[in-house]
């Protein structure tokens, strides 16, 4: 499960504005855990809304029905403060209930209090109410962070609501006069901005950018509001972003992250209206609301347009280490969401075709991912066939190319004429990236054994096939769970030769300090090395194999879940997978067969790709920087497993370790209120009427 | 073979027909398919002429059966008869079209299935003992894997007419950016060409020609440098055969080279695209005329002038407006058009010398032995096959490729030179004949 989000998820529990103590649904009943705290029956209560202001002002309100024991306090208690209210500093207000009913008894209780700059920091709140004979009552309840002028508005809005008689204020009135009075005070000025663009997929999420010269008076929170839905991004979960022209524009001399942006992922928008409010907080509690257009596109173009945006900004220090710390407190992860989102409606839906000559007995599977270019089918077709042993092997394609659909049926039913190979051809409805499209074509692959294989690699030598064979039967059972094999480049120079881990320290100079971060590179072993240097090609445990070419026992793939399909489109699966089995007890070894992997055609790399890049950096990191350090760092590291004459069978006692999901995909597609983390601020369905 | 004949669902496998029974007298001859890019009749060209010539040749010897697949492309869409992808041509028996479509330019490859289909239920219906590729362009270098699949017993020859499978530059081994001769493919050197496509992908591209040109027996080239360029490349020397390209004789009854005064009457016989160099027999002229020298005739014969660049054409047509212009006595360069091969006679009777002003390799040149038919010494460029064939002095006469100037010097020569014509006619050997061609190839089948 997540853990890094900024603000966990608060439930709709406001009262609505015309209708006071109004019970919703989602409210604290979801987020409250409600016990006794004292072994007598009491009454009734519950807190429906808690907000606490930056300045460390709460207001609260709820409801306690006290006709059978008198509610004497009510203590408000943090993880650092604490505060108790008495009697006469409690206002009571009539709830609707009560008023449809026609009773007169006061039954909704409020208060507000004063905590101080440390209550803003708490983000759950016990609230306990103590009746007379100890008949006490606790609610948990997440306290709703706002900036003091929106606690005011709030507190105006309720008792603007009543009429007399309704609603009764504290005996002690002191705090009440203070911040009503407070809010009458002109508000700090709110710094200039502008919202460049809000675009929304109903089933994908928020995409927000803009700017903001928050110099001064850093930007706190962003709360977007439409028709039945409400999404806050507070100032963290936001990335930041050099703009250039913002500088120039507005005559600044300080150089500033004056771009903004966020992303929450999330199914259910609803387009009724395509306008939006946005209310805007700083720090020092400056508001501002406005109302703007949003775009509606659908998730994958939002996924794109999101991806395509973070490829493409431009940062203050460092843009490697600026773009991942941008997506580190929330982007990250809710890319990550609506991608997954995307990948399993992709998956689901696949075509199949089989070609040729069945074969009876089969050694292995070669599982092809293909993607943009369809020409590698008929390649490797022919420079597959003929070989020795070929006829043992079936190839699966599985394409994430849809376009490419009845071009790649046609070059199949043509290469099945031509040279007879035993093919099977799934074709995916989307692009679902090399990791799920992998896992989807090895369920229809029909051995015991995987190859994945990337549609740029070639065999080296005509018997290549029979020499795979050899190794998977003649060696140890340990050193062929999981291996690679000896790449070379089209130049005759060796490609690959294993994969290895180190650490780059990257240092960002920004706002005047530097920060330094470490991050995990990963490198291939012999890149670009003469073609026979013997070091390389001998059969030895190595960290981890390229996924250009895996060979894989099925069982093993099978039991460590397969490919992660947490990388967006695809990179740093192999060695994802490669780690995943090393932690469970199996090092990946590099045998010599060797094939040939044009990788690296010097093409540009389009700014989605760059902003996927990003997201999987900073994920793979996530994953992987503590565990890998420091027994897998470097050419030579000193893992036990890494040592060829450890015992294989002892590498076995681990069980497999699947992939960590990104987060509970389980809760993932629910819209409705009540699912208890997220990786924004707050998402809200079913709350206000759209402005 | 029109649609009716063809399997409509492609993934049923076809149950391959007997091959038609016939007289014991002809069963015993060797059934031979040549495979040619285009037919000769609808496309003119070297490789397709040459190709038809041994069809002619191998149709008149008792012991060979032969066939004629020819590609058409759209170029003739009124030869496309509906949902037919084989079709007979013309009544002629024996001769059938192959109606390209959907032709993968980049990986020389079909990409029809049906037509594929077609062309293995042709090759199961015809029962060809030995397939003889005359090229793969229009067609797929993978017919021939799908050849050697589908009659696995079947001999399978091929026949280079210039160096496709090696350059992806039409095949003419001329650099792209300079126009400097390519004597040695490569990755890089293919990128270089063509800087779109990353080494990579010419990698891949060799790769998939040699996989497919494996599935061949026997290779022929009418040249011997041709076949030394195609070793170097990776083909088995030992596979590499050389047998020159042999006509029907065109010059039987024609009169001798008449007797004149002067030998200064040329002639340009071939198409005029940028490789075949007619520019430079026209920068040639305007050095002679430049030097004072005008008493001569250049007279051009052929066509094809929109398949020349945009500069080389503009500048051709420039030359002949101008040309145009001059009063007819003072007219050097006569421009006679496309000309078909009856009427090479009548056209070579103009001329005392050929010039063959190619810029790029010429695997043969058709036209020398069209020239040599009829005793015209040849002016040639010394490179490739016209060096090979035509020796300095003794039969013809070389100048420095590519050069207008040395090219104004030797004909001038030619022109002025008492006695050279007449020396260099008495050197001329005859030409590869048609049966003889056919005779050659028909040992190759055979072996």
């Amino acid at each position: 499960m997540a853990e890094d989000h900024v603000l966990k998820i608060l439930n709709e529990s406001t009262p609505h504005k015309n209708r006071p103590g109004a019970r919703r649904d989602g409210g604290a009943k979801q987020t409250a855990g409600e016990h006794r705290a004292g072994g007598a029956k009491s009454s009734a209560a519950r807190v429906d809304a808690l907000w606490v202001s930056r300045t460390g002002d709460v207001f609260m309100i709820g409801c306690a029905d006290d006709r059978a024991r008198e509610l004497s306090q009510i203590r408000l208690v943090g993880r650092n403060c604490s505060q108790t209210l008495e009697r006469g500093e409690l206002g009571r207000w009539l709830t609707s209930d009560q008023k449809e009913a026609g009773e007169k008894y006061l039954a909704g209780v409020w208060a507000i209090a004063s905590l101080g700059s440390e209550a803003a920091k708490e983000e759950r709140w016990r609230v306990e109410f103590v009746f007379a004979e100890g008949a006490d009552v606790a609610v948990e309840v997440a306290g709703r962070p706002c900036a003091a002028q929106e606690l005011n508005e709030r507190l105006s809005e309720f008792l603007a609501t009543f009429s007399r008689g309704d609603c009764k204020t504290p005996e002690r009135s002191e705090r009440l006069d203070r911040l009503l009075k407070s809010g009458r005070a002109e508000p700090p000025p709110f710094p200039r901005h502008n919202i460049e663009a809000i675009v929304l997929a109903e089933e994908g999420g928020v995409f927000i950018v803009g700017w903001i010269d928050d110099t001064l008076d850093p930007l706190s929170e962003i709360r977007l509001s439409g028709p039945g839905w409400r999404v806050a991004f507070t100032g963290d979960a936001l990335g930041r972003t050099a703009r250039e022209d913002v500088q120039s524009s507005i005559k600044s001399i300080k150089r500033h992250a004056f771009g903004f942006w966020g992303f929450a992922s999330a199914s259910g928008f609803k387009r009724s209206v395509d306008k939006c409010r946005i209310d805007l907080t700083t720090k020092a509690g400056a508001l501002q609301r406005l109302e703007a257009s949003f775009g509606i596109v659908d998730g994958l173009e939002l996924r794109n347009l999101v991806l395509g945006f973070l490829g493409s900004c431009r940062y203050l220090g460092n843009p490697y280490l600026e773009a991942i710390a941008s997506v580190a407190k929330s982007i990250g992860r809710n890319v990550i969401d609506l991608n997954t989102r995307i990948t399993r409606d992709i998956v689901a839906h696949p075509y199949i075709e089989r070609f040729g000559r069945r074969r009876a007995a089969l050694k292995g599977s070669i599982v092809v991912c293909l993607y943009g270019k369809p020409e590698y089918l008929f390649l490797q077709n022919a420079l597959f066939a003929g070989g020795a042993g070929i006829d043992d092997y079936e190839f699966v394609y599985v394409s994430n190319s849809p376009e490419l659909a009845e071009r790649l049926l046609r070059d199949a039913r043509i290469c099945t004429r031509t040279h007879d190979l035993d093919l099977t051809l799934v074709l995916l409805p989307g692009n679902a990236g090399f990791g799920a499209a992998n896992n989807v074509a090895v369920k229809h692959a029909r051995s015991d054994r995987v190859l994945i294989v990337n549609p740029d690699v070639f065999p080296y030598d005509p018997d290549w096939a029979a020499k795979h064979s050899t190794i998977v039967d003649e060696l140890p059972n340990a050193q062929t769970q999981l291996f690679g094999a000896p790449l070379y480049y089209d130049d005759g120079s060796l490609m690959h030769a294993g994969l290895y881990f180190d650490a780059d320290v990257g240092i960002s100079l920004v706002d005047g300090e530097f920060k330094a971060e470490t991050y995990l590179r990963v490198e291939h072993f012999a890149k670009g090395a003469p073609p026979m240097s013997s070091r390389f090609l001998h059969s030895r445990p190595v960290p981890g194999v390229t996924g250009a070419f895996i060979s894989c026992d099925r069982k093993w793939f099978e039991k460590l879940g397969g490919f992660s399909e947490d990388y967006v489109f695809g990179h740093y699966e192999d060695a994802d997978l490669c780690l995943r089995s090393l932690e469970s007890g199996v090092a990946p070894w590099i045998h010599d067969v060797k094939l040939w992997h044009l990788e690296g055609k010097g093409s540009t790399r389009p700014p989605t790709l760059e902003g996927a890049m990003t997201v999987n950096r900073w994920f793979f990191n996530k994953q992987w920087a503590a565990k890998v350090a420091p027994s897998l760092l470097g050419q030579r590291p000193n893992h036990p497993l890494l040592r060829a004459e450890v015992d294989a069978e002892s590498r076995r006692s681990v069980q497999p370790r699947k992939p960590d999901r990104a987060f509970d995909r389980s809760t993932r597609d629910i819209p409705a209120p009540g699912f208890s983390e997220s990786h924004y601020a707050e998402i809200v369905f079913g709350g206000e009427e759209a402005p | 073979l029109t649609s009716a004949a063809v399997v409509t669902n492609g993934r049923a496998r076809l149950s391959p027909e007997p091959a038609p029974k016939r007289r014991d007298a002809i069963a015993k001859s060797l059934r031979v398919l040549l495979i040619s890019l285009f037919h000769p009749e609808l496309v003119r060209g070297g490789a397709q002429q040459a190709c038809y010539e041994l069809f002619c040749g191998l149709k008149e010897r008792t012991d060979i059966e032969p066939y004629l697949l020819a590609s058409i492309d759209e170029s003739a869409p009124a030869l496309f008869k509906s949902g037919a992808r084989i079709t007979g041509f013309d009544r002629r028996p024996s001769e059938f079209l192959f109606l390209s479509r959907d032709y993968d330019y980049l990986w020389h490859k079909a990409t029809n299935p049906l037509l594929i289909e077609s062309f293995i239920e042709f090759l199961e219906l015809v029962q060809p003992e030995v397939i003889h590729f005359h090229h793969f362009l229009t067609l797929g270098v993978d017919l021939i894997s799908i050849a050697r699949r589908t009659l696995p017993e079947a001999r399978i020859i091929f026949t280079f007419h210039e160096f496709l499978a090696v350059c992806a530059a039409d095949g003419q081994m001329v650099r792209r950016a300079d126009k400097s001769l390519c004597d040695e493919a490569s990755s890089v050197r293919c990128h270089q060409c063509f800087p779109e496509h990353a080494p990579e992908f010419f990698f891949l591209k060799e790769a998939w020609m040699k996989k497919h040109l494996s599935a061949v027996d026997a290779f022929t080239a009418p040249s011997r440098f041709m076949i030394d360029l195609y070793a170097k490349w990776g083909i088995d020397r030992a596979k590499l055969h050389h047998i020159a390209n042999g006509q029907a004789d065109h010059a039987r009854g024609a009169p001798p080279l008449e007797q004149r005064e002067r030998r200064n009457r040329f002639g340009f016989f071939g198409q005029l695209v940028d490789n075949k160099g007619v520019y430079i027999i026209l920068e040639a002229v305007d050095h002679l005329r430049t030097a004072g020298f005008r008493d001569f005739v250049v007279e051009i014969n052929g066509d094809n002038l929109r398949y020349a660049s945009e500069a080389r054409r503009k500048e051709i047509e420039a030359f002949l407006e101008r040309e145009a212009q001059l009063p007819p006595q003072e007219r050097n360069v006569v421009m006679n058009g496309s000309y078909h091969i009856s009427q090479l006679a009548s056209r070579m009777a103009r001329v005392d010398w050929c010039i063959v002003p190619s810029v790029w390799w010429e695997s043969f040149g058709l036209v020398i032995s069209e020239a040599w038919m009829f005793k015209r010494p040849v002016i040639a460029s010394n490179i490739g096959g016209m060096k090979e064939r035509i020796t300095d002095g003794v039969d013809g006469l070389h100048f420095t490729v590519g050069d207008p100037r040395a090219l104004a010097e030797v004909m001038k020569r030619a022109a002025t030179e008492e006695g050279l014509c007449d020396q260099l006619v008495a050197g001329i050997k005859p030409p590869m004949s048609r049966d003889e061609m056919a005779a050659q190839f028909f040992e190759m089948y055979r072996i």
